[in-house]
């Protein structure tokens, strides 16, 4: 799993509309009585390698500045996913409210992949736990969790089909023609 | 805190002087071991947590914490500290204003005042996955794979005595 956090100073007087900004992209909504929201996906999700899990965010550290605070963990490699995310023109706008130069020019997306991609910008994580195992990608998880998902379905009707057709059913779940494909 | 899909945190702290060694000590040991870590890990809640030191390992000055869990963001926290109160107070004694991780009431309360949030978040985990639907979902994915491989050219009454024996191994997975 790849992963990498970056901090950026926000422009003085930009801090609000960041936030704002932030707090506009579809982001997952909050469980009603009837089970799980809608939830839109995120910009950023299918337009960058897989995440499991990123985050930007607004932080204040010293003398109270306000910085912000990129971080994700990935399947991939760091270069390759910051180049995805600085081709995003909602990074771009992201971004902007940071001081990246002192320059004045707004902010382009080779500027941007520039920034991102520069290794000396990047803030190395001292000590990181994850339930996920090292290695394991995201799209591995998605896999095991449609297997649950198709096994416990047909788990449910099993006892309404004989030995011949509860082979066949097991067989057709897309996920299980999915693990006989990779043997 | 939000309660959302996945819960998230985003806790700043300041650190006390001289702090450096000790959770650079902290972290090591932890990179080396999970011994520290494992009765969280075991609750199948939490999905994250990752500690980064501001600006630098060398000179520190903040402690930045991100986690993110699946489940009620009421009983995480409390959760975190009752189960873990030493390892809080590793962590978090290098840092201005901990109050300590018993009674939790003042540990959430805390946590609350440090917590930036999150103002976008994202992942690409299906829907409705939550941190322990994942882990029954890995463990569950090999016992089918053998199933898969065992289940060729055997007769239907077999296959049916095979599929009883895995409803039985898996359905605490499922």
């Amino acid at each position: 799993m790849g992963q990498v956090a970056i901090i950026t100073r926000v422009t003085d007087g930009r801090e609000a509309d960041l936030e704002r900004l932030l707090a506009g992209l579809p982001r997952d909504a909050a469980p009603t009585a009837a089970g799980q929201a809608t939830t839109p996906p995120s910009p950023f999700s299918g337009a960058l390698p897989p995440t499991h899990f990123a985050r930007f965010v607004v932080i204040r550290l010293e003398r109270d500045r306000p910085y912000l605070f990129f971080s994700s963990a990935f399947d991939g490699d760091t270069v390759a996913y910051l180049r995805a995310l600085a081709a995003t023109p909602q990074a771009v706008a992201i971004w902007s409210h940071c001081h990246l130069s002192d320059t004045g020019e707004a902010l382009s997306c080779g500027a941007l992949e520039q920034y991102l991609c520069d290794s000396a910008n990047w803030r190395p994580t001292q000590y990181m736990v994850s339930a996920v195992t090292d290695g394991v990608t995201v799209a591995q998880v998605n896999q095991a969790l449609s297997l649950r998902a198709q096994l416990g379905a047909l788990m449910a009707r099993a006892g309404a089909l004989d030995p011949t057709g509860l082979a066949h059913d097991f067989r057709q779940l897309p996920a299980v023609q999915a693990l006989m494909s990779r043997r | 805190m939000t309660y959302r899909r996945w819960g998230a945190v985003t806790a700043v702290t300041e650190l006390k002087r001289c702090q450096r060694w000790r959770l650079l000590g902290i972290f090591a040991f932890g990179r080396a071991s999970n011994v520290l870590i494992r009765p969280l890990l075991q609750m199948k809640v939490i999905a994250l947590a990752r500690w980064t030191l501001w600006p630098d390992a060398r000179r520190p000055t903040f402690l930045l914490f991100e986690t993110n869990w699946s489940g009620s963001d009421q009983t995480y926290i409390p959760d975190f500290g009752r189960i873990m109160p030493m390892q809080w107070r590793g962590i978090w004694g290098a840092t201005t204003k901990f109050p300590g991780a018993l009674p939790t009431t003042g540990l959430d309360a805390w946590v609350d005042v440090i917590d930036a949030g999150v103002g976008h978040f994202w992942t690409d985990y299906d829907a409705g996955a939550s941190t322990q639907v994942i882990a029954q979902a890995l463990e569950l994915e090999p016992q089918v794979e053998r199933f898969v491989a065992d289940m060729q050219a055997i007769s239907a009454t077999e296959y049916d005595r095979r599929w009883r024996e895995l409803v039985l191994a898996v359905h605490r997975l499922v």
